[in-house]
C-alpha cells in the first residue's frame, strides 16, 4: 500500500477518471479528464488498467510527502525527487518529497501504481467540484490530504510512445451541430485565441466575431465539445463539467478525439475549428 | 448554409427533425407548439423501445436527445412510423401529487417579491401554497428539475447579483420559472422558502424524488419542524 501526503497544492488539483456516463438524464455532468490521451499515458506508464483514477492538476506545481512507498508517473511536467529530476517515472521511497512541476501545457496527469483510494459516485472517481460528487470528498486536494493507493499495478510497466505534434495554429476538427445553419460565415474563416478564462466548464475564444441569423434556442441538450455561439457572435467551447442543457444555438460539435489536445491550448495560443 | 441540414421523423403522430448532437447522441426536435406533457411520453416510450441500446436520454422542452450505439439512419429506422398510444398522463390529477414541506422562514427574497408584485407576503404565500406544480425539464445542476405551474402574478425578475451560494432545497422563483435547488449551488432566483426534504440522493437509484411529469404541491411548517424534519 502506498500513501503520500500533499505539502503543496494546486488550485485545481483534482481526481479523475474517464467521467461519468448515462447519468445526463438526471442532470449529472460528465467530469473526467480533461486530456484523456495523458491520463491513458500515464497510467500506461505504471502498468495500470487506462481507466484508472489519476491526479489532475492545472495552473500551479504540487509537493508530496511519500509516507509510503510508491511508483508514480507524471505526464505534462517535470518530477523531482529530493531535488533531482526524474520521468516520467520513479519509485519513490517512504521518506521522499516528490515534486511536481507547472504543467507545461494547461493539464499534467500523475499516475500511481495501483488503485488510488477515492470517492465512486454514479460509477465514476472522477471529481464534481460543484456537486461534490467523486474524487476525494468531491474538492480539489488541499495541504494535509493524504492519498492512499491499494494494491500494485496489474500489468507490467509499458512505455508508450506519446508525442503530441506541436503547431504555431492548432488545428481543431469539428463537425455541424444542430443550428449549423444560423451562420452566414464558416467558423474555418476566423482564427480564434483561446481566452484565460476557460476552464474545465468551457473554453472561451478571442477573436472576431461570426455573423449569424442569432437565434435563442429554448433549452436543449449539450456535451462536452458543442460549440455555442452566444449573441456576441464570439464561440464557446463546452467542455467536460459542462451542464447538460443550454439555450445558445449550437453551431457544432468539437470531435471527442480532438478534445483533450484542445483542452491543451494554452491561453493566447491560437487555433482554428476545421470541419 | 442557410438550410438547415436534418432529416426528418415520424414519431407518435408528431414530426420530428433529426440532427447528429455528437458522435453518439442525436438530437429529436419536435414543433414548438408539441405539450411538455407528450414530450414526457414520448421520452418514455423511446426508453423502452431502445432498451439496453439506451444509454442516456435529455429531454428538454421541444426537443429528446438520444445517446446510442444507433446511428442516425438506424435509430430513424427503429423509430419511424412506430405509433404508441399516447395514455393519460396520470400525474396530472393532483391526488397524486407529492407533498413537499416548505419552510417560509426561510424565504429571502419576500420583500423583493412583494414590491414587485403588490401583494402582501401573507398573500404571496396563500398563491405559492395553493398551486400546484408539474417536474417539466431537468438541468442546471444535477437534480434541478424546472416546473410548471407557478401563480404567474408572482413572477418575479431574477437577481442581478446571482447569491455565490444557496443552501439545498431553497425554492425559487426566477422570472416566471420556479423549482427547487437539490444541491447546495450559486443561483440567481428569487428564494421563497427551504424545504428540509431530500429531492436529490447520489446513493439511490433513480436520484431523484421528482420525476419528468411527477407533480407536487407544497405544505407550510414551522422552523422547529424544519430541523427535526427527516426525510
Amino acid at each position: 500500500m502506498g500513501k503520500l501526503k500533499v505539502l503543496k497544492t494546486s488550485p485545481l488539483a483534482t481526481v479523475q477518471d474517464f467521467g461519468r456516463f448515462g447519468y445526463r438524464r438526471y442532470g449529472i455532468p460528465h467530469c473526467g479528464a480533461m486530456d484523456r490521451v495523458s491520463m491513458i499515458h500515464a497510467n500506461t506508464l505504471v502498468g495500470n488498467s487506462e481507466a484508472s483514477a489519476v491526479l489532475e492538476y492545472a495552473l500551479a506545481g504540487m509537493s508530496f510527502e511519500v509516507l509510503d512507498e510508491i511508483q508514480v508517473s507524471l505526464v505534462g511536467a517535470d518530477m523531482l525527487v529530493d531535488d533531482q529530476l526524474f520521468g516520467p517515472k520513479a519509485r519513490v521511497k517512504k521518506g521522499s518529497v516528490l515534486h511536481l512541476s507547472k504543467p507545461k501545457q494547461n493539464y499534467a496527469y500523475l499516475a500511481i501504481a495501483g488503485s488510488l483510494r477515492a470517492k465512486i459516485d454514479f460509477e465514476s472517481y472522477a471529481t464534481d467540484t460543484k456537486a461534490g460528487f467523486g474524487g476525494i470528498e468531491g474538492r480539489t486536494l488541499k495541504k494535509g490530504d493524504v492519498l492512499h493507493v491499494d494494491g500494485s499495478s496489474p500489468t507490467d510497466p509499458q512505455e508508450s510512445p506519446f508525442v503530441r505534434a506541436h503547431e504555431d495554429i492548432t488545428s481543431i476538427r469539428i463537425m455541424k451541430g444542430p443550428e449549423w445553419g444560423t451562420l452566414k460565415e464558416l467558423p474555418s474563416t476566423r482564427t480564434y485565441q483561446i481566452d484565460s478564462s476557460s476552464d474545465r466548464m468551457g473554453i472561451r475564444l478571442a477573436g472576431d466575431p461570426l455573423e449569424a441569423e442569432y437565434q435563442e434556442i429554448s433549452s436543449s441538450a449539450v456535451v462536452p465539445g458543442t460549440i455555442q455561439l452566444p449573441p456576441n457572435g464570439i464561440p464557446i467551447i463546452l467542455m467536460n463539467d459542462c451542464q447538460t442543457t443550454g439555450g445558445y444555438p449550437r453551431i457544432g460539435k468539437v470531435l471527442d478525439s480532438e478534445l483533450g489536445k484542445l483542452a491543451q491550448i494554452k491561453p493566447g495560443k491560437s487555433l482554428r475549428l476545421l470541419l | 448554409m442557410k438550410v438547415r441540414e436534418y432529416k426528418s421523423l415520424q414519431f407518435n403522430h408528431l414530426q420530428w427533425q433529426v440532427f447528429p448532437l455528437s458522435e453518439e447522441a442525436i438530437l429529436l426536435e419536435c414543433d414548438q407548439s408539441t405539450p411538455i406533457q407528450t414530450i414526457h411520453i414520448c421520452s418514455k416510450q423511446i426508453e423502452e423501445i431502445l432498451g439496453e441500446d439506451l444509454l442516456d436520454i435529455v429531454t428538454a422542452y421541444h426537443s429528446i436527445t438520444v445517446f446510442s450505439k444507433f446511428s442516425m439512419d438506424e435509430l430513424i429506422q427503429t423509430l419511424n412510423g412506430s405509433i404508441r398510444q399516447i395514455a393519460e398522463n396520470k400525474n396530472e390529477d393532483s391526488s397524486s401529487a407529492i407533498r413537499i414541506p416548505i419552510c417560509y422562514d426561510f424565504a429571502m427574497d419576500l420583500d423583493r417579491i412583494a414590491v414587485h408584485t403588490k401583494f402582501s407576503k401573507d398573500e404571496i404565500i396563500e398563491r405559492h401554497i395553493s398551486a400546484t406544480y408539474q417536474a417539466i425539464v431537468i438541468g442546471f445542476t444535477p437534480g434541478f428539475v424546472y416546473a410548471e405551474g407557478l401563480d404567474q402574478a408572482l413572477s418575479c425578475p431574477r437577481l442581478s447579483n446571482p447569491r455565490s451560494s444557496l443552501p439545498a432545497g431553497s425554492v425559487g422563483i426566477g422570472g416566471n420559472q420556479t423549482g427547487i435547488y437539490s444541491l447546495a449551488s450559486p443561483g440567481g432566483w428569487n428564494i421563497i422558502g427551504r424545504t428540509p426534504m431530500k429531492l436529490f440522493d447520489k446513493n439511490l437509484r433513480p436520484p431523484m424524488k421528482l420525476a419528468l411529469g411527477a407533480t407536487y404541491q407544497f405544505f407550510s411548517i414551522s422552523k422547529d419542524e424544519f430541523e427535526s424534519w427527516e426525510s
